[in-house]
């Protein structure tokens, strides 16, 4: 594993994600409520890679952006969970919302303050997951719809099921591997970026599904 | 002791991570397949209760024919008979009055009566339609609808219209005489057009040139209790798996509906 190929499939990922970011700002009156939020979901990401290169230059900490965007990322899933459950779960949305808030921000100003979030991270994980099962446990009690694979949200869930699912060993020995096994770090930070990759691929088929249910519904009025 | 070798962590997080995404792959497949299954079962059960609905009604509808097929025989028979017996008797009594003339008008009325018992029983089972048939039967349907209502009721076959089975024959009775006489009563049409075409499917039309209706807002009171004439018209329509139509006809003024059933 080169250099040159894990900055490629980081490349590539970033791309993925600011493909969906930019056919969700064009389709912005259309979409829906899911997709916005997932949008606003990975912009921090593309931003916080774009700042990587210019904190790098100028000498100054790269872990911060990568800190907060796990912040903002996990704050924006929560609303996005909690708006497509229909509030059912709102209290505990809240409650792990303030928690996991409360300590990220432990974390970032005492504990590993700028070195990379781990712990953060480990968290967002266990808590996304947990979402991401919740999300189908509804999906099969209420059998809200008939075909599944029309629904964007049950796509977009798939998608970050498996990136947080494929991450959390990853995010739980990123220290271990950091300091122990650095020769080989390219290639798990490879992996995490695949998954990603895969992550972003299932969730612009759940766009490509959004936006066609949009076509559906302005050419017949009889389709819900 | 030592702690656990590099190759046991890189082993640890390498089988986690698997481990880990072949849950969440299952977990996806599992609701896929559960949500799958527990529509079809779903689906399943609407059937039953669909095929329910509709045995029940049969049912329902069937018992009512017996009902009117009881009146109708005792009208006919019974009523009918006594009815004719006593004009006999009149008769007879008339011919040993001084003044047979008095007895005129009670006979009258007698005749008259004794018409009313026999539209009765035949609205209520109509012998046409088990002697000779369907189009018959509506026909008859027509001219009787136009002697009573002196509105032209016209009848128009096309195509010919095979011989169904006698039950399907008197759904089919039932719809036309429902449809016609709401035209009668409620359409305050000046005609009347009925037309029964028969080829791969039969397809009968009931049209007027009358005020039109909603047919929603009738279903809505069929559910108040009121309207329950096209509650019937749909239910039979529905046993006889027939499709029903409610249109405005071409000259922008009155009622088309027409029923279709397969053959």
């Amino acid at each position: 594993m080169t250099l040159e190929i894990f900055i490629k499939i980081a490349q590539f990922q970033v791309t993925l994600a600011a493909l969906f970011v930019l056919i969700s700002i064009v389709f912005i009156k259309r979409i829906s409520g899911e997709t916005k939020l997932l949008a606003w979901a990975l912009l921090p990401g593309l931003m916080a890679f774009f700042s990587l290169g210019l904190l790098d230059l100028k000498g100054k900490e790269v872990n911060v952006p990568q800190t907060l965007d796990a912040i903002i990322y996990f704050c924006v899933l929560t609303v996005l969970y909690n708006y497509t459950l229909g509030g059912k779960y709102k209290k505990w949305f809240l409650t792990i919302g303030i928690f996991f808030l409360i300590v990220a921000g432990v974390n970032l100003l005492l504990v590993q303050q700028m070195d990379n979030n781990t712990y953060t991270k480990v968290l967002r994980s266990i808590f996304v997951t947990s979402y991401c099962v919740v999300y189908c446990y509804r999906l099969m009690a209420d059998l809200p719809v008939q075909h599944l694979h029309r629904v964007p949200m049950f796509w977009y869930n798939s998608g970050i099921l498996i990136f947080n699912a494929g991450t959390l060993f990853l995010f739980l020995f990123t220290n271990y591997l950091v300091e122990v096994l650095h020769d080989d770090l390219l290639i798990y930070w490879t992996f995490h970026n695949i998954l990603n990759i895969v992550q972003v691929l299932v969730i612009l088929f759940g766009l490509w599904v959004d936006l066609r249910n949009i076509k559906l519904r302005s050419s017949s009025p009889s389709v819900p | 002791m030592g702690g656990p070798s590099e190759y046991q962590v890189a082993l640890l997080v390498a089988i986690g991570t698997v481990a880990m995404l072949l849950l969440a792959i299952a977990i996806i497949l599992f609701v896929v397949f559960y949500q799958k299954k527990m529509i079809q079962e779903q689906l399943k059960l609407q059937k039953l209760e669909f095929d329910y609905q509709q045995k029940m009604m049969e049912a329902a509808l069937e018992s009512q024919e017996n009902e009117r097929r009881r009146v109708a025989g005792d009208l006919h028979d019974s009523i009918g008979g006594m009815l004719s017996t006593i004009r006999v008797g009149l008769t007879t009594l008339a011919k040993q009055l001084a003044d047979p003339q008095s007895m005129e008008q009670p006979k009258q009325m007698l005749d008259d009566t004794l018409n009313s018992v026999r539209r009765l029983s035949l609205d209520l089972m109509p012998s046409t339609l088990e002697k000779f048939g369907l189009v018959q039967a509506v026909k008859e349907l027509c001219e009787r609808f136009q002697a009573v209502s002196l509105l032209p009721v016209s009848f128009q076959e096309q195509g010919e219209v095979g011989t169904l089975p006698q039950k399907k024959e008197l759904m089919i009775f039932r719809v036309a005489q429902e449809l016609v006489n709401n035209a009668v009563k409620h359409s305050q049409a000046t005609s009347i057009h009925v037309t029964i075409r028969g080829t791969d499917k039969l397809e009968m039309t009931v049209e007027d040139n009358g005020v039109g209706f909603d047919s929603d807002s009738l279903r809505h009171e069929a559910k108040n209790g009121k309207g329950l004439g096209l509650f019937n018209i749909e239910n039979r329509a529905r046993i006889l798996s027939a499709k029903l139509e409610f249109e405005t006809p071409e000259s922008g003024k009155g009622t088309k509906i027409t029923m279709t059933m397969p053959l």
